[in-house]
């Protein structure tokens, strides 16, 4: 399922005319956008407090997508000291990292994840089903770990993802196989 | 705040039980064991490097206090324990690090990976299920 996201505009990426009132929106317009006019394509919005993602899909969108962008943007609106430890709001850079990486790796029939916020203002992503235990925690925006245990294979690894996702991929597959 | 270099307090017995204040996005479903987790998510230490924060249960008591009297400020938070063996199996110390408004507060210090967290998590009790 081919998937983009359009983000959240922000302020200073305005122009003097799209700032007028009536013109303002949180996201691009649909001209904007590269499915502008595509037969099949189509705009799903998710609103969060203060914008929405957008994603475009082609046919039905994946049972996944739904829960696990509401998720996200639960995590947008939750606001200083959220955890009763004084924790910051989650940074949407953050957000912006982990969709990126969770569009890229993700499956038709890969179960739908938990979203789960840091105390560092972070994002946790992590699946706890079919025989796997996957996490995935994004330390900064770019500093990428994740951890795999297999119950059935025994296998488990531990690993820097930043640059390389190759073990993300196929842990993907094993948990996206598996009934 | 980091905060001075801390030592494990060894006036801490291996019993004593650590408060967490769980927010219930770090409850996470488990279908591998047909329940709910808390995720490792809730055992990171602070932005700003200090260790993470938790409560000393015997303090509480001795300050004629409850789980339900602390989450009263909590609205719709849970309660998990740790006890100070289960963080020190895991290359951590306990000291005590009491704040003006809450002589119970101490930090579980030590580098926590993400084997670590999940440890942690894994050895996390219930003390209050969010309601």
């Amino acid at each position: 399922m081919p998937l983009t996201l359009n983000r959240p505009r922000r302020a200073e990426r305005l122009s003097d005319p799209d700032s007028h009132p009536a013109n303002t929106t949180t996201t691009l317009p649909m001209w904007a956008t590269l499915s502008a006019g595509t037969p099949g394509y189509r705009e799903l919005r998710y609103p969060f407090a203060w914008g929405d993602f957008v994603v475009t899909v082609v046919g039905e969108p994946r049972p996944w997508l739904t829960p696990m962008m509401q998720a996200f943007g639960a995590l947008l609106e939750l606001r200083t000291g959220w955890d009763a430890y004084g924790s910051p709001p989650i940074q949407s850079a953050y957000i912006e990292s982990a969709l990126a990486v969770i569009f890229a790796v993700m499956r038709d029939d890969t179960p739908a994840p938990s979203v789960v916020p840091t105390s560092r203002g972070g994002v946790q992503i992590e699946w706890h089903t079919r025989g796997v235990d996957l996490e995935i925690e994004f330390e900064t925006p770019f500093l990428i770990r994740g951890s795999f245990e297999d119950h059935r294979t025994g296998q488990s690894w531990e690993k820097d993802l930043s640059f390389d996702q190759n073990a993300l991929v196929q842990a993907i597959a094993v948990l996206s196989q598996r009934t | 705040m980091p905060g001075p270099p801390y030592e494990d307090d060894p006036s801490i017995r291996d019993d004593a039980a650590l408060w967490r204040i769980i927010h219930p996005n770090w409850i996470v479903r488990d279908d591998n064991e047909r329940g709910w987790r808390i995720s490792s998510a809730a055992f990171y230490d602070s932005k700003d490097g200090s260790p993470l924060s938790v409560l000393l249960a015997e303090i509480i008591a001795s300050t004629g206090r409850t789980a339900d009297d602390l989450l009263m400020r909590f609205t719709g938070r849970g309660l998990a324990a740790i006890t100070a063996a289960a963080a020190r199996a895991h290359r951590q110390g306990v000291a005590r690090t009491p704040h003006p408004d809450e002589p119970a507060h101490a930090s579980v210090f030590g580098d926590k990976t993400g084997s670590v967290r999940r440890a942690l998590a894994q050895a996390a009790n219930w003390v209050h299920f969010p309601k």
